[in-house]
């Protein structure tokens, strides 16, 4: 007995189908195909997918890179601001205090030298015990 | 079995190509060339005019969003597989309205009756001959395994490999239930015809 293969058993069936199918396709062409609102829903999401694809979008990725990259600049940049402001107002702090001691160190050292001219600047009086027991 | 629709100058895989980059008027003729066979698969399958609708307009919305995914070696078998996983889908969710035994309904329409088309005005609606009409009946008379393998090949056009890769089933297991249902459709008609 010659062993059917499945290409024999495709080409049988084809071959009974010759007379069956044209019948059932002309069955199932009569009962009309899908009606025209649902083909015009079709292609109207057609449209509107190629209309969305068309558009230029970009990618959550790239959109999350920018906005980070933009809070990072403005980060920096309002950071940099603030240690500029904080360091010039150290500065200006420090060096009022700094100007203000060497005018009154001036001052008095200036009043010193007038009484030490007129011979009357008592400062040689008021000795320490160390300075004292030197002089004697 | 030679193919029911002419051979295309562009192949429905650059169809869908051309759809991809923008070409909304691919996708028209696309529609267009499985217009029949898809939508007769569906109403064999669902028996239910109203669902079969439902389910043709989702596998298409289904083949526009996923249009650049597709890979696929043949656009048909793929057309096939995502009407087949929505009829699935939609069996899960909703039971059978029309028992596909009742070949006619209470009024005592036959189903054939009932699947037509009525928005078809009377010069557009063709009447079935008798010997359609019942091959319509005996078709629908199936079970469903069968039907949906004889209806893949006959409407679909479908290659037994692409009909066992379709429904995940081996090459042998579809030929048998095409065989089966072909033996079927012979005895019922035989028996009718005496």
């Amino acid at each position: 007995m010659k062993t059917q293969t499945p290409f024999d058993e495709i080409a049988a069936i084809d071959r009974e189908l010759l007379e069956l199918a044209p019948r059932v396709r002309q069955g199932f062409e009569c009962l009309g195909g899908p009606s025209t609102r649902v083909e015009q829903a079709i292609r109207e999401e057609a449209r509107r997918v190629a209309a969305s694809r068309a558009r230029p979008t970009w990618p959550l990725g790239r959109i999350l890179a920018a906005a980070a990259s933009l809070a990072l600049l403005l980060g920096g940049t309002a950071f940099w601001f603030a240690s500029q402001r904080a360091g010039q107002e150290t500065q200006g702090l420090a060096q009022q205090p700094a100007a203000a001691a060497h005018i009154d160190e001036s001052t008095a050292s200036f009043a010193s030298l007038l009484m030490e001219i007129q011979g009357l600047n008592e400062d040689g009086f008021f000795r320490t015990e160390e300075a004292e027991s030197l002089w004697l | 079995m030679k193919a029911t629709m002419p051979e295309p100058d562009i192949s429905d895989a650059e169809l869908l190509q051309a759809f991809a980059q923008g070409d909304t008027t691919a996708l028209d003729k696309l529609v267009d060339r499985y217009r029949q066979p898809l939508f007769a698969w569906l109403l064999g399958m669902t028996a239910n005019r109203a669902d079969a609708e439902d389910l043709f307009q989702e596998v298409w919305f289904r083949v526009i969003r996923h249009a650049a995914r597709f890979k696929d070696v043949s656009f048909r078998a793929w057309l096939w597989k995502i009407a087949r996983n929505l009829l699935i889908d939609f069996r899960r969710k909703s039971k059978p309205t029309i028992s596909l035994d009742a070949v006619a309904d209470a009024e005592d329409n036959p189903l054939v009756e009932r699947l037509a088309a009525t928005e078809a005005g009377p010069t557009e609606r063709v009447e079935l001959d008798d010997m359609a009409q019942r091959v319509m009946q005996a078709v629908m008379m199936l079970p469903e395994v069968q039907r949906e393998v004889f209806l893949m090949r006959v409407q679909g056009d479908l290659t037994f490999n692409e009909i066992a890769a379709t429904l995940d089933i081996p090459l042998n297991t579809a030929l048998g239930r095409m065989h089966d249902a072909m033996g079927k459709l012979k005895k019922w008609l035989a028996e009718e015809e005496d």
